[in-house]
């Protein structure tokens, strides 16, 4: 379930004047979208809902500066994103990695394993430590640019390359390791 | 360093998230949704109330502008009247008869007639009392004299707008 829902202009506008009923429509609309945004970046349910209910409490509080009613989605991921980096954030997993040196990764060879018949995403994400998944899940999977990944994460744009290429090469240690059978949410590097 | 070309990576983990099982929150979330939703009044209700207060006040002075306008007269123009002296009140009454003069009576209807001649018997009455006072010569009662040629203006005008309503209906 993606951001891109089907809202009536109408309720957005309700909802701008604090009308209940129209901010609940919202809340059904988006809960599942920003649940299982924060789910996969956090891969830690109780934090997702937490992400959750302050996304909708900032949704609440400042619907009525929205101007352009067309961008909610937009808008509503972008709060969504942010509250997730400031959970991470909180948690000082978003320092910058120092002049640790980018991993040299084969393009080719990570497709090939992504295209093996047992290449499981869920089981990657849960090897990658939150400032890997947070990069991955920004550049990778929603299209952003590292310089865009870097603006939003506050770290720099060689950073980002390197947080990227780190989860190649873990990406590449999953596959390798025919033993791996799911490991514990969070992965090697969560309590780094 | 290299860069790498992610083209390829990228497409293939955007369309395995697409796949990922969709993830759901319990529905105590619903309920927390709801007593945060309760709390939300007290603060988006103040800027609501603030945003009416101001629009009731500043309508209640364009009501209360309004009102005093049209009952009691613009009061800028009321403050200017003091400072019209006799000899422009004497000047503005001739201004209007010469403009009275340019229009025809006989072109008025039936109704506008009556009151035409009814303006008129207003104006001698008026020119009969100024007259009186002048070969009196009684300069005590200047005043009153200042308050017959207001008079006399404002006849003057009533009567002037009776051809303008006239020009004004035939025009349509």
């Amino acid at each position: 379930m993606s951001f891109h829902q089907k809202y009536s202009k109408k309720v957005i506008k309700k909802a701008q004047k604090g009308d209940r009923f129209a901010l609940t429509q919202i809340y059904e609309l988006y809960k599942s979208p920003v649940f299982h945004l924060a789910y996969q970046m956090l891969r830690d349910e109780h934090r997702a809902n937490d992400v959750l209910q302050t996304v909708m409490l900032k949704m609440m509080n400042t619907i009525s500066n929205l101007a352009d009613t067309k961008k909610f989605n937009g808008w509503l991921k972008r709060i969504t994103y942010n509250t997730v980096i400031d959970t991470i954030r909180a948690n000082q997993k978003l320092v910058d990695v120092g002049d640790e040196s980018e991993y040299q990764y084969s393009a080719e060879e990570i497709s090939h394993q992504i295209d093996k018949p047992d290449w499981d995403l869920e089981q990657f994400l849960d090897v990658l430590n939150e400032r890997e998944r947070i990069v991955v899940w920004l550049y990778a999977i929603d299209g952003y640019t590292h310089s865009e990944v870097a603006q939003s994460i506050g770290v720099s744009e060689q950073n980002s390359r390197i947080i990227f290429s780190r989860a190649m090469k873990s990406l590449k240690s999953l596959a390798a390791d025919p033993r791996y059978s799911g490991r514990q949410i969070g992965g090697k590097d969560e309590t780094a | 360093m290299k860069q790498h070309n992610d083209q390829a990576i990228r497409a293939k983990l955007s369309r395995s998230a697409d796949a990922l099982e969709q993830k759901h929150p319990s529905s105590k979330q619903d309920l927390i949704f709801q007593d945060n939703l309760e709390k939300l009044p007290s603060t988006q209700g103040k800027i609501e109330q603030r945003k009416m207060l101001k629009w009731v006040v500043a309508a209640g002075i364009i009501l209360s502008v309004g009102l005093t306008t049209v009952y009691v007269g613009n009061p800028l123009q009321k403050e200017a009247s003091p400072e019209k002296g006799l000899p422009q009140l004497i000047a503005s009454s001739n201004q209007l008869e010469k403009q009275i003069a340019i229009y025809d009576e006989l072109t008025l209807n039936a109704n506008q007639y009556a009151e035409y001649i009814g303006l008129r018997l207003e104006l001698e009455q008026i020119d009969q009392q100024l007259n009186y006072y002048y070969s009196s010569a009684e300069g005590e009662l200047n005043s009153e004299v200042n308050r017959l040629w207001e008079r006399r203006v404002d006849v003057a005008k009533s009567l002037k707008s009776i051809y303008q309503n006239d020009t004004l209906v035939a025009r349509i």
